[in-house]
């Protein structure tokens, strides 16, 4: 420190101690005197610290983490090591956590928390803990273990379910009428196996029904059964409790005895009752009593509300909610007008049935609501009926019993109860005969939607309609049915069939679509000729002729335009083309393109408006590299604005590398384009791995991994979004997770070394060295060459990124370099002594870092496995050539040892004096040391490793520092 | 047999060489650990650097007694807050570079976005730099501070100071390092 420095330093520290600005100013003027340029630095440095401190400089982004609550991430409980918070009540908080032994596996902790202990939390949480206990269901998350934490808390375990709420899964993944009704049975089935248990959950709602995916198909599981109530015996002596007058449950979901003042008597109908509101805000999107209105009320009208006012049902909630209509039903991929006729009738009755204010009118039980369920998804009668007029009598004579005598009532409900007797069977009769009836016009009326679906381009809807189609039975003389329904499936095909090839070329890196033109051309030409429309051999006239009038005609041209756009020079599709859009501007765009003229190309395009874009060709043009970047964002801007609804426009915007630059808003507004895509199109796994991708830089892991989730489900042959959904979860430290995934990619393609590497680090990383060491070796047979530093040339930045490699290929020498020491650790040194031997054929790097390290550690593993430790010792006869292999290395590693000495002998001396120490005293390597051992070796041999030793020996000698510095002070 | 106890324990006597051999495990490893890391966090928060030494330090060193004498540890955070600061400065050259529309088109995986600006961060190293040439002790107290996230008394305990001494030394780097940021951006943005 420079003297002026120093002085700067200690003036600073003295007006700093100053309290008061006048000491510090009388300080200041004197210890500067007439120094202006000193007096200057130091009102600079105490100005920067004011505001420095003030500012937090230097505190973040690295803080030092604050003193750990008494749990939270990275605490241990038993076994248990906590991870992120996932959930917290009122008492509980709850973890997501690693339990380590006996088994590995991540789960969910529920513990109290801290204050919250008194006696009658911990009453209600042992409660739950048993409640959960009793149960063992599929859709029910399972207790694991419990206990106490050091503190006392209890604390148990449960099966971890990664899941999101029921209604968020069926509204983000737009899931039909059907597919909401499929996930509900289920929930009924899990909260009838609680009844038998004798177990009402008592607050059932869709937080506590979440769903998870298991092998890609959804599961619901129901949890949190915090305030369940045992039926038959109390679960534990201090019954739980619910503070006399407070309902306990979450508003909306709860049941009019719940709200009763006194809510002692609640049965498993109540559940049934919450089923019911949950079945109901499934289909409508709101739940009987909305949202809105329990905020407005006060809370004892709201109990009023519960206990008291009919809902409407939900066809007519659906029609009531004006203009929210259009978004529930875009979330249900239904059409507004269809989807009130859908749940008029029997939806209707089965959500009334469980939502009688009455639970003796309620279904019996879980299992009978989801029974109705089903019979209505098989298209049998249901259980529920409309409520009879006698019912309805029966209620207004209770609502107005003082307007009504006894006697009157009762004599109207006996003869209105025995007409409606009557009128069942007849109609049950009259059900049967209409029914072959009802199966051709529902089959009519489910053609004209498919074909209305794919001429509007819906192809979700198409898929629905022609499932319902398909559910029809037919009698024998409906042909002209079946040739249309024939015809719409053809060409829902062909729309599947061109998807697919666009599809298949949007998920390619842009190096490997180059690569894959001419795959795609012939897939193309395929497709077409598949479909009856032979380009290039029939005159272009018929094949347009043939192309007008169809219900497809627009995916068609479409199609043709894509394939255009690969192969310019394809004989008559030009004409073709001409023919189907004749359209002067795309004409010319496409002569420049047959005729190779990229400049007359660009020329036109400048020229272009809005106007002249369809969807498909601004997309296939806003790709196509003779174009310049702003162009081509230009072009497809201009198209976005007058075709807002292209699902492809949305995605090419996606692609567009500009937006690829890592400005946070460019690749959120990329994000934004990606779920604009998928609104369009929530089925395409295309659009979600690029959402994933564009998500890949952001913070948003979770909805990362999310995306790639999606993708595997909607593509599961799709061997990189695998491989990329492994490498985000092993990113994520997700170990156990990321290991399907890997397999499944590594399964559909065996060849990529990224998986295999990423697959070793997994391994490795969760102590597996047998299997990282296997992978790694599977990764490295598929380098050029079997050489790692050709990779690093190789590994390309936009391969990189297109692959999602995880760290560089330094990592394979990294793991490459610790596996021999996990393979040692795990008693395995002829494994790691192979391993050595590969790895260092593989390396030319002579860094001394790796080198060094690898040779020491393979000559370790060469002696212990030579001398026969370790549960894979070699055969004794192999165990020489391991032996003299081991002399090789450490004889190579000393060499390195004394260069490096000799690099710069006052630093590096006792660094080598130490190491040389160590190597003469080393356990590992007694059995190529010990005088009595070598004594044993062939007379050649042996004087190596004497020869050896004695200059490891040398070395110690010439590098003995002439005095060992004393320990600093406060070493032990 | 592990190289970083080896290393360690080796150096257990001897001062100043440490991080050069140290160095590129510990950043190898830091890098990794901070990669998975804020991939992990949610937005908003930061990185806990304290955690990730801590962790690096579990990972590479043995737990054998002898090896975590503290003057081991001493060398061990040493080349760790070095690496940590290599690692950040790094990511930041590149996220700068990105931003400019230089180097590649594509985000590479590694740049995980977590940490500072790049250019305050940018901006504070160079900063740093230069400090570490007027006083390497103070120097190395931020180093050990910020990029290891070490608490004072640890810092201390490292550089062999007193914990006055060391709280002194902070409060006048931080001063001085945060007028030299402070007058960079202004010689930048007029």
């Amino acid at each position: 420190m420079s003297p002026e420095a120093d002085r700067v330093e200690s003036i600073f520290a003295a007006a700093l101690a100053k309290t008061s600005p006048e000491e510090r100013a009388t300080y200041l003027a004197e210890a500067c005197a007439d120094d202006d340029a000193l007096r200057q630095r130091v009102d600079a440095l105490l100005r920067a610290s004011d505001e420095a401190s003030g500012a937090s400089f230097l505190t973040t982004p690295h803080t030092p983490a604050a003193a750990p609550p008494s749990e939270g991430p990275g605490t241990r409980i038993g076994p248990y090591k906590l991870l992120q918070k996932i959930g917290e009540g009122g008492m509980g908080v709850v973890y997501m956590a690693d339990q380590e032994h006996p088994v590995r596996r991540r789960v969910a902790l529920k513990v109290i928390k801290p204050g919250m202990d008194s006696a009658q939390v911990v009453a209600r949480f042992e409660a739950e803990r048993q409640a959960l206990a009793l149960m063992d269901h599929p859709n029910i998350a399972r207790v694991l273990d419990a206990g106490t934490t050091d503190s006392g808390r209890p604390f148990f375990v449960m099966e971890l379910v990664k899941g999101v709420p029921l209604t968020k899964f069926c509204d983000d993944d737009r899931l039909t009428p059907r597919g909401r009704l499929e996930l509900f049975v289920p929930v009924c089935q899990a909260l009838q196996h609680a009844h038998q248990k004798g177990i009402i959950h008592r607050d059932v709602k869709p937080s506590n029904v979440l769903v998870t995916l298991y092998d890609g198909k959804p599961v619901p599981k129901v949890i949190d059964f915090g305030v369940a109530k045992a039926l038959h015996q109390p679960l534990t002596e201090r019954t739980m409790f619910t503070a006399f007058g407070t309902a306990v449950g979450t508003l909306e979901y709860m049941s009019p005895e719940q709200a009763e003042v006194n809510a002692l008597d609640v049965d498993t109908r109540s559940d049934v009752y919450s089923l019911g509101v949950l079945l109901y805000e499934l289909l409508t999107g709101t739940t009987p009593l909305t949202r809105q209105r329990l905020r407005e009320a006060a809370y004892a009208e709201v109990l009023r509300l519960i206990r008291e006012e009919e809902p409407p049902r939900p066809s007519t909630r659906l029609t009531q909610s004006g203009e929210e209509l259009p978004a529930i039903s875009a979330r249900r991929q239904t059409e507004p007008a269809r989807l009130a006729k859908l749940l008029r009738g029997e939806l209707d009755w089965i959500v009334m049935k469980a939502l009688e204010k009455d639970r003796a009118r309620r279904y019996e039980a879980a299992s009978g609501l989801a029974r109705d369920v089903e019979r209505y998804l098989n298209d049998e009668a249901v259980e529920a009926c409309p409520p009879s007029a006698g019912y309805r009598l029966r209620k207004f004579a209770r609502k107005n019993r003082a307007l009504l005598t006894t006697a009157t009532a009762f004599a109207l409900l006996l003869a209105v109860g025995v007409g409606a007797v009557t009128w069942q069977v007849a109609d049950r009769r009259r059900e049967r005969e209409a029914a072959a009836t009802k199966a051709r016009q529902a089959l009519q009326s489910a053609l004209d939607e498919a074909e209305a679906a794919l001429k509007a381009d819906r192809p979700a809807d198409v898929d629905t309609a022609l499932d319902q189609a398909d559910q029809r039975q037919l009698d024998a003389d409906a042909h002209d049915l079946r040739e249309r329904l024939a015809s719409v499936k053809k060409d829902r095909e062909m729309v599947r069939r061109l998807e697919k090839i666009l599809e298949q070329r949007w998920s390619l890196s842009a190096k490997e679509r180059t690569l894959d033109a001419s795959g795609a051309k012939a897939q193309y030409a395929e497709a077409f000729r598949g479909y009856g429309l032979a380009v290039g051999d029939e005159p272009a006239e018929a094949i347009a002729e043939a192309v007008r009038p169809s219900r497809i005609a627009g995916v068609l041209i479409d199609g043709l335009g894509e394939w255009f756009f690969l192969d310019p020079k394809q004989p008559g599709l030009q004409t073709l083309l001409d023919k189907l859009d004749p359209n002067p501007f795309r004409s010319a765009v496409r002569e420049a393109l047959a005729a190779d003229q990229p400049d007359r190309l660009r020329e036109l395009v400048a020229k272009a408006d809005g106007t002249q874009w369809t969807p498909g060709f601004a997309a296939a043009l806003g790709l196509h590299s003779a174009l310049p970047d702003p162009e081509r964002r230009r072009i497809l801007q201009t198209a976005w604005d007058s075709h807002p609804n292209s699902f492809s426009l949305a995605l090419t915007m996606s692609l567009q590398p500009s937006g690829f630059f890592a400005s946070r808003e460019s690749a959120k507004e990329l994000a934004g384009w990606c779920r604009t895509a998928i609104a369009l199109r929530p089925r395409s796994a295309v659009a979600y791995f690029y959402l994933s991708r564009a998500l890949w830089g952001s913070k948003d892991q979770d909805g990362r991994v999310r995306a790639l989730r999606k993708v595997v489900q909607l593509a599961p042959e799709f061997a990189r979004a695998h491989a990329l959904l492994g490498t985000a979860l092993v990113s994520k430290g997700d170990l156990d997770d990321a290991l399907t995934p890997l397999r499944k990619a590594i399964e559909l393609d065996p060849g990529n070394r990224t998986t295999h590497s990423t697959m070793a680090v997994a391994l490795a990383r969760k102590g597996d060295w047998h299997g990282a060491a296997e992978s790694l070796r599977r990764a490295r047979a598929s380098l050029p060459e079997g050489r790692v530093d050709t990779a690093i040339t190789d590994n390309n930045p936009d391969d990189s990124y297109e692959e999602g490699f995880l760290d560089g290929v330094p990592q394979i020498l990294l793991t490459g370099s610790r596996i021999p020491i996990g393979l040692m650790q795990v008693g395995r040194p002829m494994e790691a002594f192979r391993f050595c031997q590969e790895l260092r054929g593989l390396t030319t790097s002579d860094d001394f870092v790796y080198s060094d390290t690898n040779s020491y550690n393979a000559a370790c593993a060469a002696a212990l496995a030579s001398s026969g430790q370790g549960l894979d010792a070699p055969p004794p006869a192999e165990r020489p050539a391991v032996r003299q292999q081991g002399l090789k290395w450490l004889t190579a590693d000393l060499a390195a040892w004394r260069k490096y000495a000799a690099a710069d002998p006052v630093k590096k001396d006792q660094i080598t004096h130490k190491t040389m120490n160590h190597w003469l005293t080393d356990p590992d390597l007694t059995s190529v040391r010990d005088e009595a051992e070598l004594a044993k070796l062939p007379g050649e041999e042996r004087a190596k490793w004497q020869h050896l030793w004695a200059d490891v020996k040398s070395l110690r000698e010439r590098t003995r520092p002439r005095e060992l510095l004393p320990p600093p002070a406060g070493v032990k | 047999m592990n190289e970083v106890t080896r290393i360690l324990s080796d150096l257990a006597n001897g001062k100043g060489h440490a991080a050069e051999r140290l160095l590129p495990l510990v950043y190898d490893e830091l890098r990794r650990l901070a990669a998975a890391q804020m991939a992990r966090e949610k937005p908003g928060q930061t990185l806990d650097a304290t955690a990730l030494v801590h962790e690096a330090y579990l990972r590479l060193v043995d737990a054998k007694p002898q090896a975590a004498s503290w003057d081991g540890r001493a060398h061990f955070f040493a080349a760790a807050a070095e690496a940590m600061r290599r690692i950040l400065v790094e990511n930041a050259r590149r996220k700068k570079r990105l931003k400019h529309g230089g180097g590649r088109r594509r985000v590479p995986l590694e740049d995980v976005a977590a940490e500072a600006p790049p250019d305050d961060l940018l901006a504070l190293d160079e900063a740093l730099t230069q400090f570490a040439e007027e006083d390497p002790v103070k120097a190395r107290l931020v180093q050990l501070r910020f990029f290891a996230g070490l608490s004072i008394e640890d810092a201390a305990e490292c550089l062999g100071l007193s914990r006055a001494t060391a709280v002194r030394h902070w409060t006048y780097a931080r001063a001085w390092l945060y007028e030299k940021v402070r007058s960079g951006e202004k010689d930048e943005n007029p």
